[in-house]
């Protein structure tokens, strides 16, 4: 009871709230404690108005309604759907960098040179970034073997098209 | 973990399909929530039927509740709402100033009228319960007296309260409790025990 206590007053630890409310709706005697407590709080605040069978005629009443059929995603907490929308990115991220690394992005400026080496050479200097390529580098081959070795230039392009000319 | 935070949790589970939970939150607001709408609706039998209802509209809304806003903050728009679609249907006007600011409604500051739209039997239990609760804070000792009114009146977190009251948080805790707890035992012959009511 002394967790109901700290409970209505924002004040129990966050990793016993969730036990304390299991608690609370499985026993009679914590409920009868959270409706008195909460009665003494508004008696002292000058709110005690009302019928004390109002949760009783309310309790009648709710068990006609159907329960609300509520999406699984508004049921997470607000930080549980960071960290869905942060994996989310990170692995949009992950997905975005192999694809420069193998050349998805490609400047004319740079003689078709792939983008994750230009970002490199140019001073990208991101580790973090370097060493998840590294890592998964056999998803990304053009940016551990070498942009010259896995992508076509325009040259070596021009040389191949010869080559099936001829 | 705050107060709203801890609505929140309830909220979720009342959308998982929990209505115990759903219960505790009536519980906790059901009567700030019958001293609002008894500005808009004046006979106190009609009070209690709007507040039913705006809670059963709430408990259908939950699926478009985001947790955007408190739980209480959101409750009030739909309970204004019930009491004016009340009076409309019942060819009613309610006074002109229904937009309260709902951090004002949770004020204790308007409490005398909810005193007033009140049946004679709910201000006989009212009086009851009122009376029966400053008899039992008279009666505790001072340290118990001290830490409930700096919490209850005053609204402080009990940091605060150990700060003022020269203790650690773990004592304010336990006068908190041990304050409710005694002034429950005195009101619990007049509310009936759990045996006796829904809770």
């Amino acid at each position: 009871m002394k967790d109901v206590s700290a409970l209505m007053d924002g004040e129990l630890e966050r990793r016993r709230v969730r036990s304390t409310i299991t608690r609370l709706e499985g026993q009679d005697e914590l409920r009868d404690a959270w409706a008195t407590f909460h009665l003494i709080r508004d008696t002292l605040q000058g709110n005690a108005t009302g019928s004390s069978r109002f949760i009783e005629k309310f309790h009648e009443r709710l068990e006609q309604e159907p329960v609300p059929v509520v999406s699984r995603w508004r049921t997470r907490l607000p930080r549980q759907r960071t960290m869905v929308l942060a994996g989310g990115a990170a692995l949009v991220l992950a997905l975005a960098i192999g694809w420069a690394a193998s050349g998805g992005l490609r400047s004319p400026a740079s003689g078709g040179q792939p983008a994750a080496a230009i970002l490199v050479d140019g001073g990208f200097n991101d580790s973090v970034a370097i060493e998840f390529a590294m890592a998964h580098r056999q998803l990304v081959p053009a940016f551990v073997a070498g942009p010259a070795a896995a992508v076509p230039t325009s040259a070596t392009a021009a040389q191949s098209a010869e080559s099936r000319a001829r | 973990m705050s107060d709203r935070e801890i609505d929140h949790q309830l909220v979720l589970r009342a959308q998982r399909g929990d209505k115990l939970a759903f219960e505790l939150l009536v519980n906790k607001y059901e009567r700030k929530l019958q001293r609002l709408l008894s500005r808009l609706v004046r006979d106190p039998a009609e009070v209690e039927d709007v507040t039913q209802e705006a809670f059963i509209k709430a408990y259908r809304a939950l699926p478009t509740f985001r947790g955007e806003s408190a739980f209480y903050t959101w409750l009030y728009r739909i309970g204004i709402n019930t009491a004016k679609n009340y009076l409309t249907a019942q060819g009613r006007k309610g006074p002109a100033t229904v937009d309260i600011d709902p951090e004002d409604a949770e004020s204790a500051s308007e409490n005398e009228l909810a005193r007033d739209s009140s049946t004679p039997e709910q201000e006989m239990m009212s009086r009851q319960v009122a009376e029966t609760v400053n008899a039992a804070m008279e009666g505790l000792p001072e340290e118990l007296r001290s830490a409930i009114m700096l919490r209850e009146i005053e609204g402080m977190s009990y940091d605060e309260i150990a700060a003022i009251m020269n203790c650690p948080i773990g004592t304010v805790r336990s006068r908190i409790f041990r304050a409710r707890e005694t002034i429950a035992e005195q009101l619990r012959p007049l509310l009936g025990t759990h045996k006796d009511r829904r809770w």
